[in-house]
């Protein structure tokens, strides 16, 4: 996970020296798309939980490695404790998507999907189902984010949102990026901000109430749905 | 970059008196009275968004409002319209808008956000297209919608909302710093800190009109 989010953050620091982030608008009257296949596997197995300046961080090579056994033992116990939660952010984000888009006059088919080899949008949503277009909503990374040593974790979350044509597989729709409490606002990219009761000071604080650590991450996927589901009314 | 060896005393006088000297950001303007509104927007006075040559990305960015009004330059442009003056900012879509891609809102600046409506106008400046309180998103540090022009579309309209003037919009930015520094017996040592910052602004009939526009082929000849 941590992985991933570095990565992110690269691909994001890179796109600002290259090309801009473009969004395509959608255009609901041009489409005429009623029914929607929503793909699947839209969350990451595990939850991050990341610090980002972290004092381990600034010193050196040796500062680093403790620091990735710091930021790796943080990352299983918040899982840990998710677990012990009945956390499934799956389920959580597919169920937000599926009632906005129903609020919006869409019906909404969920597409067997198998689990994706990396994090981003599906090769190809299938030909048998009976759609007008196919919702692909995927997270490349959720979880708890801080912006360094004694700064408080808050809830983060990373997503693409595609929607293809089902007659036309080749044609995108719309596409857009949504980031819930983003380390770097990259230019045009939908960012939501943070909800402050969600706020937790260090490690001990994220641990000690598992129900709120899970609220603060449900509150943070039903933001990205709402938005997601915003971009297709 | 230099590094420099400066006592941690020193640094911290030097930080807390240019934050005495950073200047207050101008705070919202909350009422608009404007002179001689017109009924319907100058299509002359139209700010052309067709960059000198083709760009990945052309990014105009107008004051508006209250404060852009001169004694040289005369009041703002206004509009009178639905009961309201409004102040406004008229642009003309690029010249070959196949392929484009625009981004049109407010910036947010330290305490205020421009109160944006954006509509689209045809050559006569009757609207074609308006956009709903739904369809504007914060993007980055921008206030915006984000649409792609059809056939008929020549003008974007930018007039104050009346109804958004007043609210506030509280948000946390988080981020990076990134600090070089000389430590004796170490050398050169960056530090990085985190910033987890509260931030509150207000929107306004004051503020900045910023439009994006993004040139896929440009892009694609640039790549």
């Amino acid at each position: 996970m941590f992985r991933r989010f570095m990565v992110a953050l690269a691909a994001l620091s890179l796109t600002a020296c290259a090309s801009p982030y473009v969004a395509k608008p959608f255009d609901r009257a041009a489409a005429s798309v009623q029914t929607l296949g929503l793909a699947g596997d839209a969350v990451p197995e595990k939850a991050m939980a990341y610090e980002s300046a972290s004092v381990g961080s600034n010193f050196g090579l040796i500062g680093a490695l403790v620091d990735a056994g710091i930021q790796s033992s943080r990352q299983n116990a918040v899982n840990n404790a998710l677990q012990g939660a009945s956390f499934d952010p799956e389920a959580r984000l597919q169920a937000r998507l599926v009632g906005q888009l129903a609020a919006e006059g869409y019906k909404v088919q969920p597409l067997p999907t198998a689990a994706r080899p990396k994090r981003e949008f599906l090769a190809t949503y299938g030909s048998d189902q009976e759609v007008d277009a196919y919702l692909d909503v995927v997270l490349a990374s959720y979880g708890y984010l801080s912006a360094g040593a004694g700064k408080p974790f808050r809830p983060t979350a990373y997503a693409n949102v595609r929607l293809v044509s089902a007659k036309d597989p080749t044609k995108t729709l719309m596409q857009n990026r949504i980031v819930y409490n983003p380390l770097l606002a990259e230019k045009g990219v939908i960012t939501l901000t943070p909800n402050p009761a969600y706020a937790f000071n260090n490690r001990a604080d994220l641990l000690a109430d598992p129900k709120r650590l899970a609220a603060g991450i449900e509150d943070a996927l039903d933001q990205v749905a709402d938005a997601a589901a915003q971009l297709v009314r | 970059m230099s590094w420099t060896r400066i006592p941690t005393a020193a640094l911290l006088a030097a930080g807390l008196a240019a934050g005495c000297a950073t200047p207050k950001p101008p705070p919202a303007t909350l009422s608009f009275t404007g002179r001689d509104c017109a009924a319907a927007p100058d299509l002359a006075k139209a700010v052309s968004l067709t960059p000198p040559k083709p760009k990945p990305m052309f990014v105009v960015t107008t004051p508006i409002g209250a404060q852009v009004g001169t004694p040289v330059a005369g009041p703002p442009a206004c509009l009178e319209r639905a009961g309201a003056q409004r102040p406004y900012a008229l642009y003309a879509l690029p010249k070959d808008p196949a392929g484009k891609t625009l981004m049109v809102g407010s910036v947010l600046e330290g305490a205020r956000i421009f109160s944006p409506e954006v509509a689209l106008l045809d050559a006569t400046g009757q609207v074609t297209r308006s956009f709903t309180p739904a369809d504007y998103f914060y993007r980055a540090d921008v206030y915006s919608v984000q649409f792609q022009p059809k056939a008929g579309e020549t003008y974007i309209l930018v007039d104050a909302d009346p109804a958004r003037v007043s609210r506030r919009y509280d948000s946390i930015a988080i981020g990076v710093n990134t600090t070089a520094t000389y430590v004796a017996g170490v050398g050169a040592v960056t530090i990085r800190t985190g910033v987890d910052a509260k931030q509150s602004r207000t929107f306004s009939y004051d503020g900045q009109v910023q439009v994006t526009v993004y040139d896929a082929a440009a892009d694609a000849k640039k790549k």
